[in-house]
């Protein structure tokens, strides 16, 4: 259940924010998508439409919003189970509401607007996906707003950031049918996070070498992950010195992408923006040393030897 | 889509030189209807890209105890682009339980299953001897991911259809009766999505979706609108199609698919399009009569005999076969009545300006009354249509069934007892809901059979390039 940002200008005229804090994490979200545009459905802009934000603490998003919710620390899924009930009239007991944090006035102020509204949205960010219950959250989120499709438009929406996440996301998925987590050892694409993690595989000491293209794990990673990287060779790629190209045996300075190094960057919602490169660089894009590096490879007699071309059943 | 007869890909002779411009392939049993070549064994000699009496010289391919026959066309299927990539997303279990393609010096590695990856797809297209195949729903905003996806199917060919018939600003012009206007927009989207031709799911109903609703008269307003109807959209479009003079005619994906009494529907809309061209998607999934679930049954004689009757029309059949599938279409409204029914995963993605998608895992079960009526009503209208060269052989992969089971729907159509062997297997109260039982037809024979299998292929290169 989901839509472009363009449909979330067009259209909504009701704005959840789920456990983020867009005014300083999305500054543009505001106002380029969700809440203060005008468009052909909602004339008025920012008067057209309502914003609700649903988060732990009061944050700068709050003076954005037409109603704040304060739900308790960990309750998020207990209040989505909650709303999902009333909104089909299922009976409710006090002591559960209570759970939430919120008052029953304020959860049935909430339902009626959810249902007067023509077109909604929740987004949801890392407050609600990375706390406890993580992607249970977002599965419940996920089907409330399934559910509320009996009433009127409903769609969700992950707030993703940092750079391409997402476009890294989808082309994995188009070439392995998976989108992170993927190990290649048996020579076709397998998923399991958690197993096949970067920071799992590095944890484990898994891995006889590392080849980091715009990232910077050694900034972010459990120590054990960090160990690792400085005891097999590290290839980094990066138009910066980061705190993991400091520990590389090797670092290829490369041309910023998007600034100097064309290429396509996939907006949070999956659709593809083409970059056009403002300034000239002097060094080669990641693209070309990463092209460079496997025509070298392939020139490598065979070392993959006799395999099957193709198994019906996984291993 | 640039159909190159029966030549290998890499043998047209713009990139070859010397010797590489020659290829004779021999002791092959080759079957080529529209020469009137029946299972002869013969060699065949290519020079340049063309079949040449004889060469001299260049490479020998010996093709001996194997039958040769011309290229499949897939017109309607699912391969690239958002939409299809968001049903890998919902699939992880059923990638872990496919086939898995290796990866070596020459191939990349991919997995097969209900929505393949980018790379088994052109291995899986190319194993079953197609050539060509068509991406039929591809968003404009974002065609550029689309032909990205495209670059990674490897040796077959390419191309995609721009969904046109629910965009805001076209049925805003139309309303306005901009007729001019809107000609020229659609122009500019068959350019901006570098598309072969244009695609129209459900119209009108898709935008009322956005709203939650669906049309489903041909003849009332669309949501939101005065005097733009279904039927006037794709009226307007069929006729902005053909004066633009694109290749494909417009590929229609009728309003109410599923739903029980949609075959008014359709005749009506047939009806509408007399005098233009025009390619109706996936025909099985329009063939429902009766008035509820209880009562459908399918019409698929009375469609054949309408469509036998008017030469401006082609189809392809969206066949269904049993097993596991992911359903993904343009058609929003169709997908939450789905979701509604199976009370299974569902995943929706409306993209602004003109489409959604939605997304349903199903199974189609021979002992489900309307899923046994859909796959006869597939091979009904296969084997009913008369003109063979303007029948396709499709399932709409994924709704139908994956595209990699081709080979099922063939063995089904050339073979009458395996026919009934799989009928036995349906619920009694199917009687009288079909007409397959009193089909005999097989489509082995060369000489009385129009659906014959190498000649359905045949007739979709010819038409692609008669296109
Ligand atoms: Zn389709």
């Amino acid at each position: 259940m989901t839509c472009t940002l363009g449909e979330v200008k067009n259209r909504a005229d009701f704005i959840v924010y789920w456990g983020g804090n867009p005014a300083e994490c999305h500054p543009r979200h505001f106002t380029k998508y969700a809440l203060m545009p005008k468009s052909q459905f909602l004339p008025r802009g920012r008067k057209d439409r309502t914003m609700v934000l649903v988060d732990i603490r009061e944050t700068k998003s709050v003076k954005a919003s037409d109603v704040f919710l304060q739900v308790r620390p960990g309750k998020d899924f207990e209040l989505i189970t909650v709303l999902r009930a009333m909104i089909k009239d299922q009976p409710i007991s006090e002591a559960q509401i209570a759970e939430t944090g919120l008052s029953v006035e304020q959860l049935q102020d909430f339902v009626a607007r959810m249902k007067a509204a023509r077109f909604g949205v929740f987004f949801f960010g890392m407050g609600l996906s990375m706390t406890r219950g993580k992607h249970m959250n977002s599965a419940a989120l996920l089907t409330l707003a399934a559910e509320m499709n009996a009433f009127t438009k409903f769609v969700a929406m992950p707030m993703r950031g940092h750079g391409n996440v997402t476009g890294a996301d989808v082309i994995m998925r188009w070439q392995t049918g998976y989108p992170f987590g993927i190990s290649f050892n048996r020579g076709y694409p397998r998923y399991n996070p958690g197993e096949f993690s970067t920071v799992d595989v590095l944890v484990r000491g898994d891995t006889d070498c590392a080849f980091i293209i715009g990232a910077d794990p050694g900034a972010t990673m459990p120590k054990p992950a960090i160990e690792h990287l400085k005891r097999v060779p590290t290839i980094v790629l990066d138009p910066h010195v980061t705190h993991t190209s400091k520990m590389a045996r090797v670092h290829i300075t490369t041309a910023p992408a998007g600034i100097s190094a064309p290429g396509t960057a996939y907006r949070m919602d999956e659709i593809p923006l083409p970059l056009r490169p403002a300034l000239e660089s002097p060094y080669p894009s990641d693209e070309e040393v990463v092209r460079r590096i496997k025509e070298t490879i392939l020139k490598k007699p065979d070392w993959m030897g006799e395999r099957p071309q193709m198994l019906t059943t996984q291993v | 889509m640039r159909p190159r007869g029966c030549v290998p890909r890499g043998w047209q002779s713009e990139n070859l030189k010397g010797p590489d411009r020659m290829l004779r392939i021999t002791g092959g049993t080759v079957y080529d209807p529209a020469n009137g070549i029946n299972g002869e064994v013969r060699d065949l000699d290519v020079e340049d890209g063309k079949f040449v009496s004889s060469v001299t010289g260049g490479r020998t391919i010996d093709a001996t105890g194997l039958v040769i026959f011309p290229e499949g066309v897939d017109v309607h299927t699912h391969v690239a682009g958002g939409s299809i990539n968001f049903a890998r997303a919902m699939t992880p279990e059923d990638h872990r339980r496919t086939q898995a393609f290796i990866r070596s010096q020459t191939r990349r590695s991919g997995l097969g299953g209900m929505a393949p990856t980018t790379f088994a797809t052109g291995y899986l297209y190319a194993g079953m001897g197609f050539t060509t195949v068509n991406e039929a729903a591809v968003p404009v905003l974002s065609a550029p991911h689309t032909h990205e996806e495209i670059a990674d199917i490897p040796i077959v060919d390419k191309s995609c259809l721009v969904l046109m018939a629910n965009n805001e600003i076209m049925l805003d012009l139309l309303e306005a009766g901009e007729y001019e206007r809107a000609k020229r927009m659609v122009a500019w989207h068959v350019w901006a999505a570098k598309a072969y031709g244009v695609k129209a799911v459900n119209p009108g109903g898709v935008a009322a979706w956005k709203w939650g609703k669906d049309a489903k008269q041909r003849s009332e307003p669309v949501e939101g609108y005065k005097n733009t109807t279904p039927g006037s959209i794709a009226a307007s479009l069929a006729k902005i199609i053909d004066e633009l003079g694109l290749p494909h005619p417009i590929h229609l994906h009728c309003n109410n698919l599923g739903a029980p009494g949609n075959v008014s529907t359709t005749l009506e809309t047939m009806k509408h399009l007399e005098g233009h061209r025009a390619h109706l998607a996936h025909l099985q999934y329009h063939a429902c009569g009766g008035d509820d679930w209880h009562a459908m049954k399918f019409e698929a004689a009375q469609l054949a005999e309408y469509f036998n009757a008017h030469p401006n029309m082609t189809t392809d059949a969206g066949a269904v076969l049993f097993g596991d599938t992911v359903t993904i279409t343009a058609d929003g409204p169709w997908q939450h009545l789905l979701y509604k029914l199976t009370g299974r995963k569902w995943g929706n993605l409306d993209v602004e300006n003109e489409t959604g998608c939605g997304i349903v895992p199903s199974s189609y079960r021979p002992s489900n009354l309307v899923n046994a009526v859909q796959w006869a009503t597939g091979l009904e209208l296969l084997l009913l249509i008369d003109d063979a060269w303007r029948v396709f052989l499709s399932t709409d992969h994924p709704n139908g069934a994956c595209f990699w089971r081709y080979p099922e729907i063939i063995q089904l159509l050339m073979c009458a007892d395996y026919r009934k062997e799989c009928m036995a297997q349906l619920p009694p109260e199917i009687k009288n809901r079909i007409t397959l039982p009193e089909i005999d037809r097989e489509c082995m024979s060369f000489e009385n059979c129009p659906v014959e299998m190498e000649r359905i292929e045949r007739a979709e290169i010819q038409q692609c390039i008669a296109a």
